[in-house]
């Protein structure tokens, strides 16, 4: 007798929860590149958050919003971060902004580590010009993570600091032997 | 390509510092003027710090325990020993008190700064004592004559005046005439190997 297949319905994997349908807006970045977004999304960034809430409260169209401050490639970069996040809680980032230890998401470690670091720089950047707290805890927490380990020498390199140390006292007498 | 690092703004500054431990923030300093002066900028780190007179500087937040620990060893200057200690140059560890606390901009009012050290001094009686200096919550300047076992270190072997050494030990005059002779005094294993520690010496 062939083994009585389990007629019981399995879990289906976790669907989203129905929610209203995405309102997508184009925002265009400071050197004309326009782009596409969820206006959920765009609520994670504070700033953008007011000019879409003053749109809303004047009952205007939303069709584009301009931001003057970022470049295309940087600004696909926030936007696709964002998109990422777009259910998170807004408090969440905000609570962690005061730990002393983040933890970063794999996704989000994958997404930041592969960037180079000018662009880490610019994308940390236009995440402080947006006020967006979780790119910018996860950004910061990227680039200290970076310096760990790292000599002085090593550190120059990384933060392209070209001044070298004057050593004036004992206690650095021998840093650079 | 390096990530401009000191041109982020201060707040943003003030985010990667926090997410830094004093080491690696003191290597940042070091990398430049500009860089010493920035660490200072990101804003404060609610840390402690502590010096223990010529022992070893000990900065700490919370649970978190960061130690910089004197040595003789030119080699070992700078190395970090585990993520929390680095070892820096002895001569050189009140100079580097003060350029930390300065770096990281401890100076004010509700920041923890305790510095605990000692000199040795002789009053005019020849009493021989420590002037205990302690810069804390309240500062201090308190003379302490010597407590052996107060004052000693774990690792630390008390070397006896003679009077003390020979009070109690009943030892042949002729053998111990010998060690009187030489300036140097004999230390606890030499002493071991002479009799000195109970021990009846021959006759």
């Amino acid at each position: 007798m062939a083994p009585k297949k389990n007629s019981a319905k399995r879990p289906q994997p976790s669907t989203p929860k129905p929610s209203a349908p995405a309102r997508i807006v184009k925002v265009q970045s400071s050197d004309g590149h326009i782009l596409q977004a969820d206006v959920r999304a765009l609520l994670l960034s504070s700033t953008l958050a007011a000019t879409i809430k003053g749109y809303d409260d004047e009952n205007k169209p939303l069709e584009k919003l301009e931001v003057n401050n970022v470049v295309g490639f940087t600004l696909k970069l926030v936007l696709e971060w964002c998109e990422k996040h777009k259910e998170d809680d807004p408090a969440i980032a905000q609570a962690e902004k005061d730990k002393k230890n983040i933890f970063i998401p794999s996704w989000d470690r994958h997404f930041l580590t592969k960037l180079p670091m000018g662009n880490l720089f610019d994308l940390i950047t236009a995440a402080y010009h947006l006020d967006i707290t979780g790119l910018i805890n996860y950004g910061c927490k990227t680039v200290a993570n970076s310096a760990k380990g790292k000599s002085t020498e090593e550190m120059r390199e990384l933060f392209g600091i070209p001044e070298p140390w004057e050593q004036p006292s004992t206690s650095t007498a021998t840093w650079d032997d | 390509m390096p990530i401009a690092l000191l041109k982020f703004p201060y707040d943003l500054l003030g985010e990667v510092f926090k997410q830094c431990n004093p080491l690696e923030l003191y290597f940042l300093s070091k990398c430049s003027k500009k860089a010493q002066k920035t660490v200072k900028l990101g804003g404060s780190m609610n840390w402690k710090i502590c010096y223990w007179g010529r022992e070893q500087i000990l900065i700490w937040r919370d649970d978190l325990n960061y130690i910089f620990d004197p040595t003789d060893k030119p080699e070992d200057y700078f190395k970090i020993e585990s993520c929390e200690s680095m070892k820096i140059p002895k001569e050189g560890a009140f100079d580097m008190f003060f350029y930390l606390i300065e770096t990281f901009g401890m100076l004010g009012e509700d920041d923890y700064i305790f510095m605990c050290d000692a000199v040795k001094v002789y009053k005019d009686d020849g009493t021989e004592a420590w002037l205990d200096v302690e810069l804390g919550d309240v500062s201090k300047l308190e003379f302490l004559v010597w407590d052996p076992d107060r004052d000693m270190w774990e690792d630390e072997e008390l070397v006896p005046s003679d009077d003390e050494r020979y009070e109690d030990e009943e030892f042949d005059d002729e053998e111990f005439d010998d060690e009187e002779t030489e300036d140097e005094e004999p230390d606890e294993e030499e002493s071991d190997e002479e009799g000195f520690d109970g021990e009846e010496p021959e006759s």
